[in-house]
């Protein structure tokens, strides 16, 4: 009797997983006709500060004009883990939208059906807008393309350049491209009678001086011994150490290619982390360190401790995006820190000392439609309207009479400011931003800047910055691209050890860091262990082979 | 219990006496003041926290933590669906457990060894996560409550538990002479095992209550986001924005002010999510000691 | 003293059954108990004379009831056993199980020449083992200690209280351990007077790790060892008292063998987890220097499968978990049954 059961539920079982294989592979290259459809079901990820795709003003109107009705399952929390195993349990809706697959799931779930190739779908009947900009930006185009041609989302991205602030669209730079800004309690070294530094010598002394005087008590009144001479994450994307290290001649920004990688102005691609420099880079910061002028807790700190930090002045140098956010009320006693020379000085002068890293890649990983949709024509037309400036704008970051409030002569678009977002909606401007911003295939381009709505104040703040102060120390302005494709052999290999890779080199760095550089030995290990264990020789040739294509086609 | 004093050992009883209320006094301390502190946290500013300067009082007291908690619209049916997995899961579970253990705590049941061994296994061995969730999509549970309490079958460790409470702790002499009266197993099992293990019964009760109550990955995975029990909204209210990589939130300011309010979401969340079994727990901590009584007069 | 004579007997029968059927190879088992403490029902149960087929019709009831809990664990717990193949398989979802190729060990291969795969066995093994060692015997203690309390006001107090961080999430607790062992005011370096960040430390990862997992849980471990201890007969302790037995005394006598089976149970029961490191509380405690003792597979498997939805990989290294694990069971079991012998027989 047991048996029979048994027999009778695992053959219950092969059924299930039979059925489940017998996806027809649409991707044929085809358009589907069907428009039967017109209700939509689609799972995603919403700001966690969102007050959900319901009711929500602006993706109403556009379900209303594209004929459409959208049922959204939409979180904030674990979405990788619940869209992974819906789709492997053959539960998944008509489109994710927001999840953010990376090119290797794009490529996984393309090539067993899941995901339709919409390239067939791109036409100017069915998205006359989306065409239209990806006639002006061939770029665009090539950055969302599987190296087999195929196209299995629709192109998100932001391109927040020195553009939006009247640099010339060809010499603009991103807004991430030094990530790091380094700040210095200018009123301590007034006090102390010190100049603001320009060698990382210098700058050792400052610190020293710090310390030594407990400035933080002496000056702010803090307990004695609250003085922090220097705090920073460790390889953190906007709080990290990484900007002193232009002193060396490299930045090694964590950056969304691969943490440590540098192209070279002559084309050819290495890793900083098994460069000579990068070993003395870590040798003289271990003696920063050991002198008590890098904080202990830097390893280990969560941004909000090091906010903390600063925001009670106990700190004499750290890095943020800007200087009033991270120092709070004692911000007007700090001044930006410039990159500053090396110990070696002329040595690593002029090789290339802040290097910079690329944007915000063009993504497509942000709506895909799957094999469950009857009539992906309904759906892309409604996607299609996502691809107009004034759309974009208001998903971006709030319907027009709420985050924008009127236009200016010129028609540009005027965002709330933070004042009248306090009094009308009790929230900041970013709050009210993110209630409102819809995650999804949302292409703002460069061009909207000048043209429909002006860029956040932050943000013209920082890139000014960026363009004012921190460029005129980069001397070598070739980055690795972000937007190139890679074969499915090469995503294998980046796949496989990326992570390791990444992963070895940090703890490392942080080991040598705190405990001292590495003797020649430790030093020949390392790089034998990157290479023959992380991969390192691998990922170097696959870099360099879908860079050289990629330049190749430029 | 002991209620008099014996004279003749008066004196190593009062020191043992200070010894182990000491003891229990120091425990106590190293126990309770993170607890505190988790709740002095919740009242201040998180950044003071970070900076050490919270210990005994809160500083820089504010209440915003629970405000935005309790502004929360979803907070309400958070846990009126906890409440109702609970109770229900807490009921299934204890069911099971007692109609699963009770025929294994029998000596002479032919094949016994057969089926403890069939469940064992399952304490060590599992498909794994995809292969569960494809046989509750292939059985329909997805989507239903049901999900959260079927697919985990029996708890075999506190099925043990129950089994060897029913073979050694429940008086021999009660079951025979229920058996010799003319009582069914069955009859046997409502009559006298069920009344007799009630201390056992309420230790369960609080297991499976507690699981149920902070469960969240089981309703994470199989609920689909419909009727989202309380751990999982205090779960969505503190994953805030972070300031991770290419979030370009971060470029419009104000990324201070809204971490603070995560950080400090965090002791809330924490507080809102275990005062109700807190709050509970004495209730049925009185029960434990009721069924301790009524166990030691009949045994 | 009849009915103290039971319960000091009662031990090793217990024991020996469950280790019977921890059991891999199939051997007889001796119930003791039954014929020590239970032997008039043993003897009502197995009249001579009756055939098994007559037993098994006795017992339909219990069959009946035994129905619902078998099916279950049937459709839930082995049937998706089936699915453990897809560590030999590149599983693709809309393939199927049938569908999906072949592979053989690829996948524990790749296990295996990851670069830090060494390091989160021993890593796991050790956190494992040393967990055990501390949090296990911890519990116990507290709860003889408790039990001896007479001051019942007292007494409820600090059950409440003990019990109370049980009801804390992982991430609460780690955030907690964060603050109070920072170096920059936290509270252990204060009272220490130094500068030290712990969680940097890859020598002080385990005992934090531990240390916390104690304080979590061991007032909720207690629970199952003071019902038991309310079992014990008032009149023992009575004669006991009587005798002049001190509360040490009572405790070894009367308490400990009382608590003994339970106690082994929960041996065993726990090293069949043993290898379940709670990937939550490491991820969450790790940082970058500390990994050389916080590298766990746990974590690892938890990256791979459920983030990166490398199914197969990470159901290939959950394998090769278990496995270990079970080798872990048997030693255990071992060394278990070993010093139960010495003491009981």
């Amino acid at each position: 009797m047991k048996i029979k059961l048994l027999a009778a539920l695992l053959a219950l079982f092969l059924l299930t997983g039979c059925s489940s294989g017998l996806v027809v592979n649409v991707n044929d290259g085809t358009v589907n006709p069907n428009t039967e459809q017109t209700e939509f079901d689609i799972m995603g990820g919403m700001s966690a500060l969102s007050k959900g795709y319901d009711n929500h003003e602006v993706l109403d109107s556009l379900q209303e004009s594209a004929g459409v009705k959208i049922n959204w399952e939409t979180m904030s929390d674990s979405l990788a883990e619940q869209v992974n195993i819906r789709i492997t349990g053959g539960q998944y809706p008509d489109a994710f939208m927001g999840v953010g697959f990376s090119n290797y799931d794009l490529a996984r779930y393309g090539d067993d059906g899941t995901f339709l190739d919409l390239t067939p779908y791109l036409t100017p009947d069915i998205m006359p807008n989306l065409c239209a900009i990806l006639e002006d930006h061939p770029e665009i185009r090539a950055a969302v393309t599987q190296e087999d041609g195929k196209i299995y989302g629709l192109p998100s991205g932001e391109q927040m350049t020195t553009a939006g602030i009247g640099a010339p669209m060809d010499e603009a730079y991103s807004i991430f491209s030094v990530p790091q800004y380094s700040m210095i309690n200018k009123a301590w070294l007034d006090d102390l009678g010190l100049p603001v530094p320009t060698s990382l010598d210098e700058l050792h002394d400052a610190l020293k001086a710090f310390k030594d005087n407990d400035m933080s008590a002496k000056f702010y009144g803090n307990a004695p011994g609250s003085t922090l001479p220097m705090t920073t994450g460790f390889d953190e994307w906007c709080w990290g150490q990484n900007i002193f290290y232009s002193g060396f001649g490299f930045t090694n920004w964590p950056n969304d290619v691969i943490n440590d990688i540098h192209l070279k102005s002559d084309g050819t691609v290495e890793f900083v982390c098994a460069s000579d420099a990068y070993r003395d880079c870590l040798t003289y910061f271990h003696d920063w360190y050991a002198e008590g002028l890098m904080d202990v807790e830097m390893f280990s700190q969560s941004d909000s401790q090091l906010i903390a930090k600063c925001q009670q002045g106990y700190v004499g140098v750290s890095t943020w995006w800007y200087i009033e956010e991270l120092m709070g009320d004692y911000a007007k006693d700090y001044v930006f820190l410039p990159p500053l020379t090396g110990p070696k000085g002329t040595e690593y002068e002029g090789v290339c000392g802040v290097t910079i890293r690329p944007g915000s890649p063009i993504k497509s990983g942000d709506l895909c439609i799957t094999n469950k949709c009857k009539s992906p024509i309904n759906l892309l037309k409604f996607f299609d309207q996502w691809y107009d400036g004034e759309t974009v704008m208001q998903l971006q970051y709030g319907p027009k009479g709420v985050f924008f409030t009127g236009q200016d002569e010129k028609g540009m678009w005027l965002s709330i400011t933070e004042d009248e977002a306090r009094s009308q909606y009790g929230k900041s401007a970013g709050e009210l931003r993110n209630l409102y911003e819809v995650y999804g295939p949302k292409l703002i381009l460069a061009e909207y800047y000048s043209g429909v709505f002006y860029m956040e104040d932050r943000a013209i703040e920082r890139l000014t910055d960026l363009d004012q102060f921190w460029m005129p120390y980069v001397q070598d302005t070739s980055f690795y691209p972000v937007d190139c494709v890679f074969t499915g052999m090469e995503m294998e290999t980046i796949d496989w050890h990326k992570t390791d890779f990444e992963q070895a080199v940090k703890e490392q760095e942080g080991l040598w860091l705190r405990d001292g550089g590495p003797t020649d030995q430790e030093w020949a290990e390392y790089k034998e262990y990157l290479s023959k264990k992380c991969g390192m020789d691998d990922l170097i040739q696959v870099y360099q082979d879908a860079y050289d294509r990629y330049s190749a086609a430029e | 219990m002991a209620k008099k004093k014996d004279l003749s050992t008066g004196m190593s009883e009062r020191t043992s006496d200070i010894i182990l209320v000491a003891i229990c006094a120091v425990v106590l301390i190293i126990v309770a003041y993170p607890l505190y502190y988790v709740l002095v946290a919740s009242f201040s500013d998180p950044y003071e926290v970070y900076a050490g300067k919270t210990f005994l009082l809160p500083s820089g007291f504010t209440l915003d933590g629970y405000k935005a908690v309790f502004a929360e619209k979803n907070i309400v049916a958070g846990f009126l669906n906890s409440v109702k997995y609970t109770v229900i899961g807490t009921v299934f579970s204890v069911l099971m457990l007692y109609i699963t253990a009770y025929p294994l705590a029998q000596r002479d049941l032919p094949g016994r060894k057969l089926l403890s061994v069939f469940f064992l296994i399952t304490m060590y061995f599992g498909g794994g996560l995809v292969p569960t969730y494809l046989v509750v999509k292939a059985t329909g549970l997805t989507g239903s409550m049901w999900s959260l309490f079927l697919p985990g079958g029996v708890a075999v460790g506190n099925m043990i538990i129950v089994r060897n409470y029913f073979q050694n702790s429940i008086p021999h002499d009660l079951i025979e002479a229920s058996e010799i009266d003319g009582c069914s197993k069955l009859r046997t099992f409502f009559s006298v095992v069920i009344p007799l293990s009630m201390p056992i019964m309420a230790v369960m009760v609080v297991f499976s209550m507690v699981a149920y109550w902070n469960d969240w990955f089981t309703a994470l995975i199989y609920l689909g986001g419909k009727g989202t029990p309380l751990p999982l909204v205090m779960r969505n209210i503190l994953i805030k924005s972070s300031a991770s990589a290419s979030q370009a939130a971060t470029i419009s300011g104000g990324y201070a002010e809204l971490n603070k309010l995560t950080e400090l979401l965090k002791f809330c969340s924490m507080i809102v999510a275990a005062v109700p079994m807190l709050v509970i727990y004495p209730f049925v901590q009185k029960h434990f000691e009721k069924g301790f009584m009524a166990g030691a007069v009949k045994g | 003293m009849e009915k103290g004579g039971a319960i000091f007997n009662r031990p090793n029968s217990n024991f020996k059954k469950e280790v019977s059927l921890m059991k891999t190879t199939p051997q007889p088992v001796t119930y003791a108990g039954d014929r020590i403490s239970g032997a008039g029902s043993a003897a009502l149960a197995r009249r001579p004379g009756r055939t098994l087929g007559r037993r098994i019709l006795d017992n339909w009831q219990l069959y009946a009831l035994l129905l619902i809990p078998v099916v279950l664990t049937f459709v839930y717990k082995y049937i998706p056993m089936y699915g453990i193949q897809i560590a030999f398989r590149d599983f693709k979802a809309s393939k199927g199980y049938m569908g999906s190729e072949w592979v053989g060990w690829y996948w524990f291969q790749r296990f295996f020449s990851s670069p830090t795969c060494w390091r989160m066995i021993k890593n796991t093994v050790l956190i494992s083992l040393f967990s055990l060692l501390w949090s296990f015997p911890i519990p116990i203690i507290l709860s003889l200690i408790i039990n001896q309390l007479r001051f019942h006001k007292f007494k409820r107090v600090v059950q409440t209280v003990l019990y109370a961080p049980h009801f804390i999430s992982v991430m609460v607790i780690c955030g907690m351990i964060r603050i109070f062992l920072s170096p920059s005011g936290g509270l252990l370096n204060l009272i220490l007077g130094t500068q030290i960040d712990f969680l940097t430390q890859s020598s002080a990862f385990r005992t934090i790790y531990i240390a916390s997992g104690i304080w979590q849980d061991a007032g909720w471990g207690c629970i199952i060892y003071l019902a038991t201890l309310a079992n014990v007969d008032p009149g023992l302790y009575e004669a006991a008292k009587i005798d002049g037995a001190s509360v040490f005394q009572r405790i070894l006598n009367i308490d400990i063998p009382e608590l003994l089976p339970m106690a082994i149970l929960n041996l065993i029961m726990a090293a069949g987890g043993l290898m379940n490191v709670g990937f939550e509380k490491v991820w969450l405690l790790q940082t970058d220097l500390n990994k050389a003792t916080s590298d766990v597979i746990a974590v690892y498997v938890y990256q791979q499968g459920i983030e990166s939805a490398k199914y197969s990989y990470s159901t290939a290294v959950g394998l090769f978990n278990t496995a270990v694990n079970i080798v872990l069971l048997l030693i255990v079991n071992k060394i278990a049954s070993k010093a139960s012998d010495v003491e009981f027989v």
